[in-house]
């Protein structure tokens, strides 16, 4: 479509105007990967190497490889995700490892005297280390302390004001018989209050 | 000055031959115009109110400053410039135009000034449509504004100016773009990040002018809330092409990995959210002002402190890409901006005392609270987790790394408390509830949880979606136990709860088209039911796209869940092998080998069959980059299925014998995440879109209607189907996806054309 043409839609018919520029966005969106043209094909070196499978065979491997950070350099990736030399040596290890029949915590904690303490996927949960989790789970619940007390300070506010017009009316001698009349103000009001959720 | 003077007058003799002068004398010039408009402004709130128009003016000048620099980049760019360092460091010359574009934002000094961009241009879309609106706020708002630009303009010139030149002169070619940053959601993930969280600017530049100037009647709030709504969609939408971006390009078979950044771009995203439910109690109710307040404040601080995590450097991530000694800009910004934030609160605290009223805890008011609460204890837990890594090195001198496994054994438990309480708030009246009224809200819902999880629990095991699963404890203690053993139960609860959850926004919806038909049949006319529908939406659009959202977020989280019945599978094959994988049978048929100036392919080509009939073909890769030789980059494929995908890598292939191995990944349900965040869209658009006159309102709510579900449709597809093109040709060339999310053989499917496959007839 020509510019101008849209121009003149979008100063008549804004709505339409503003539809067809969002189709046209999207379609220039979609169309991008297609802008790409293929050259000429040349050919240069390259091979797999430095790239290897995982080869988990078994839960325990799993399990392991999952706990244990590959320290190659490219950051956190775990062993049982990266692809890299360096991960696929330590596997190699750590399967040997395992075939001694050594446990899983023996041998992440051997991994970690290599490897240095961040070299576990997830901190041992022991001193001061349960603070990673302690911390947070205690703000939330001290959180909810602090909503239950908000809650019952609002309550006793909205209490002490409604006595307290209350027994102003009361002193003023409009004072309201029971709750029949209290109910109608109530109704008054939910219906108002309906009438606003609704607009 | 001396540097910006011998720009200048380098400038004039040689106008483009300066290019790199003239982007750091735009930058010096930026700073000066927002210095100018920050004084003026202030000088227009603080009684010269003559000077508001100049200040307005000003801010104008400085936006158009920031453009031309990022115009200036852009050209220099698509000339191959490569006297800029920046450019030199992330482009190169075989790259096309569109990834040209984007390597504006690929590193760092470039995504700092895109993100200067965006804020600007959000600033100058704010005084646009200020107008002789909110005369007394005005200057305040746009002096907030200026602060942030002149912040950035600061950093940009004295850390990290994307217009340096390089010591050692221009290189003959760049050295191109990071490969994971070739990909088609690359182009468009950081823009839409960035401009959630740009924009989260401008509801915080209104609530520093309330503060300050203390009016803070509910005036500022209707001003901000479609502001931080918008901002809220973008950031939803960010964080969603970022979990499309890690899905299709590194090549691990998930889509959040609970990295730093992720974790740092989804934190505002829980401010904001807790804050388009608060803003409700504050406008009906003149409750939870001060909360507000400060909810804005954190949300634009998280903002600052994501863009500080990604470029500082400071916790290791993938988006490692680009970082530097940056941070102490950041950290000193952050200091002032949560100083200036919070002395302000409290010094209008006396002012910000609630006005309403609280009845009930049975009441809509209390469960926004709660779900307050909710959404920050999430917030909360991620962002400590997130910094973990220093804290304890800093206070326990114990280095340490907190993996994936970690967040997923503690944040769902947590996560289904919000979820549960997103279906129990809107059962709940304003002010309080009656027993009677409780009860009749409750009994469906409930009902539908009861009966879905009944099912769930007959049934899981057949369909391959069991209620209960193993679990891997993450500590060998009772904890780690503990926590297994709950979150083994957890796909059941989930399953539950989504029952739950629709149900209640169907209720919703019911109850609002019966009450519309009632209205109708007491004036003595009949109204269709599609009409109730729309009227219904039309009218209080906010509610229910509001609900429309919930709606969306159901999916995602039926969609997290089908992680917890995910399959891995690896194995060698040598040509023409058969393995099962699920209920897919895949044959490997050919490996090949594909080349062009940038790059080589190496592509292995497999058949997909189910219960005996082809299915597809998917075709995953390697890309070895001629400029980065030891960097490969997994292409991955996908078999898309609305029940599941196939998700397959090539891990090595033997170019002697033709063996290859290769991960499959059997990823359940995960469409419905994309799905789910197209409906979000939608429903986030039905709520946005702006007020209309009442007599338009009929005929324009179908238009609204169609136009909505349009573009969420599109969205959703797009999010789903669209897989992530490198520079090579579409991976699958005799077949495409549709809608339906089987796979068939594409009408035209000629090798030499290069149009997405997705847009065959």
């Amino acid at each position: 479509m020509r510019l101008r043409e849209l121009w003149q839609t979008s100063r008549k018919r804004p709505l339409r105007a503003s539809l067809r520029v969002l189709v046209l966005l999207v379609g220039i969106l979609a169309a991008l990967p297609a802008l790409e043209t293929r050259e000429a094909i040349g050919q240069f070196a390259g091979d797999m190497e430095g790239s290897h499978p995982i080869g988990i065979e078994n839960e325990t491997q799993r399990q392991l490889f999952y706990s244990l950070i590959c320290m190659c350099g490219c950051p956190r990736e775990t062993l049982g995700t990266c692809p890299c030399n360096f991960a696929h040596s330590r596997r190699e290890e750590l399967r040997s490892a395992l075939a001694e029949g050594k446990t899983v915590e023996a041998i992440q904690d051997a991994y970690v005297a290599r490897f240095g303490s961040q070299a576990l996927a997830v901190p041992r949960n022991k001193g001061a280390a349960r603070a990673v989790w302690a911390v947070p789970l205690l703000a939330i619940v001290l959180g909810a302390g602090a909503l239950v007390m908000v809650l019952r300070k609002w309550r006793r506010r909205s209490d002490s004001e409604t006595a307290a017009e209350d027994a102003l009316e009361k002193a003023a001698g409009t004072a309201k018989t029971g709750p029949a009349a209290r109910d109608d103000y109530d109704d008054k009001l939910d219906q108002e209050l309906r009438e606003l959720d609704r607009e | 000055m001396d540097q910006t003077l011998r720009a200048f007058g380098h400038f004039l003799q040689h106008p483009f031959q300066s290019l790199p002068e003239f982007g750091t004398a735009v930058l010096y010039a930026i700073l000066v115009a927002g210095a100018y408009t920050f004084a003026v402004s202030l000088a227009a709130g603080a009684g010269r109110p003559r000077l508001l128009q100049s200040a307005r003016l000003g801010a104008y000048g400085t936006i158009a400053l920031v453009g031309l620099a990022v115009l200036i980049l852009a050209y220099a760019f698509v000339s191959h410039d490569f006297r800029i360092s920046y450019v030199a460091r992330y482009s190169e010359r075989a790259m096309s135009t569109p990834y040209l574009i984007a390597a504006l934002w690929g590193g760092q000094d470039g995504s700092l000034l895109w993100w200067l961009f965006l804020t600007s241009f959000f600033s100058g879309i704010c005084v646009k449509w200020l107008g002789r609106r909110y005369l007394e706020l005005q200057p305040y708002v746009i002096a907030t504004l200026m602060t942030i630009i002149m912040f950035f303009g600061v950093m940009m010139i004295f850390a990290v100016n994307p217009f340096s030149t390089s010591v050692g002169g221009a290189p003959v070619d760049g050295q191109g773009l990071n490969y994971q940053l070739r990909n088609f959601y690359m182009i468009i993930h950081p823009p839409s990040l960035y401009t959630g969280f740009t924009s989260a600017a401008v509801p915080f530049a209104f609530a520093v002018a309330a503060l300050v100037t203390g009016r803070l009647d509910s005036e500022w709030i209707v001003a901000t809330r479609k502001w931080m709504l918008f901002s809220w969609l973008f950031l939803s939408i960010g964080n969603a092409l970022g979990m499309l971006w890690a899905y299709e390009e590194l090549g691990w078979g998930g889509y959040w990995a609970w990295d730093p950044v992720e974790n740092a771009a989804c934190l505002p995203w829980f401010t904001a959210s807790a804050y388009v439910h608060s803003t409700m109690i504050q406008e009906r109710r003149g409750m939870l002002k001060v909360w507000n307040v400060f909810l804005i404040c954190m949300t634009f601080w998280l903002t600052i402190f994501g863009t500080f995590l990604t470029r500082s450097g400071l916790i290791a991530s993938v988006h490692s890409f680009a970082q530097s000694g940056i941070g102490i800009y950041f950290v000193w910004y952050m200091g002032i901006i949560a100083a200036v934030s919070l002395g302000l609160i409290f010094y209008r605290l006396p002012q910000l005392r609630s006005e309403g009223r609280f009845e009930s805890v049975l009441s809509r008011e209390s469960a926004f609270v709660v779900n307050n609460w909710g959404l920050l204890s999430i917030c909360l837990f991620i962002a400590i987790a997130t910094v973990w890594p220093r804290i304890s090195e800093w206070l326990l001198d114990q280095k340490s790394a907190l993996g994936p496994t970690f967040y997923n054994a503690w944040l769902p438990p947590i996560a289904l408390c919000v979820f549960a309480l997103m279906g129990i708030a809107p059962l709940l009246g304003w002010r309080k509830t009656s027993p009677e009224l409780f009860k009749k809200s409750f009994i469906w819902p409930v009902g539908a949880m009861v009966t879905m999880a009944t099912l769930h629990l007959v049934f899981g095991k057949a369909v391959r979606f069991p209620a209960f699963v193993e679990l891997a404890p993450i500590y060998e203690t009772s904890l780690g136990y503990a926590l297994a053993w709950i979150g083994g139960k957890l796909p059941l609860v989930t399953i539950a709860l989504c029952a739950f959850n629709v149900t209640v926004v169907i209720q919703e919806f019911v109850r609002g088209v019966r009450a519309r038909q009632g209205a109708a049949l007491a004036r003595g006319t009949t109204e269709n039911v599609m009409t109730s529908l729309l009227e219904l939406v039309a009218k209080s659009r906010r509610r229910y796209g509001g609900y429309v959202v919930h709606v969306g977020i159901v999916l995602m989280f039926l969609g997290f869940t089908g992680r917890a019945w995910g399959v891995d599978k690896e194995v060698t094959l040598a040509k023409g092998d058969r393995v099962q994988v699920e209920e897919y049978e895949v044959v490997y048929t050919n490996i090949r080998r594909e080349a062009d100036p940038e790059k080589m392919q190496i592509l292995a080509d497999l058949d997909v069959y189910k219960d005996g009939v082809l299915k597809g073909h998917v075709t995953p890769g390697k890309n070895i980059y001629k400029n980065m030789p030891g960097n490969q980059s997994t292409e991955i494929a996908r078999h898309v299925t609305l029940r599941n995908d196939l998700y397959v890598t090539l891990a090595m292939a033997n170019p002697q014998t033709k063996t290859a191995s290769f991960q499959f990944h059997v990823n359940p349900l995960v469409s419905f995440i994309w799905v789910g965040v197209g409906i979000l869209i939608m429903g986030a658009l039905v709520s946005l879109w702006p007020d209309v006159q009442d007599q338009e309102a009929t005929a324009f709510s179908y238009v609204r209607a169609a136009a909505s579900i349009a573009t969420g449709v599109m969205f959703s597809v797009l999010f789903a189907l669209a897989p992530s093109y490198a520079y090579g040709p579409p991976r699958q060339k005799e077949f495409y996806t549709n809608a339906a999310g089987t796979v068939v053989p594409a009408p035209d499917a000629s090798p030499a054309t290069a149009t997405s496959p997705e847009l065959a007839p």
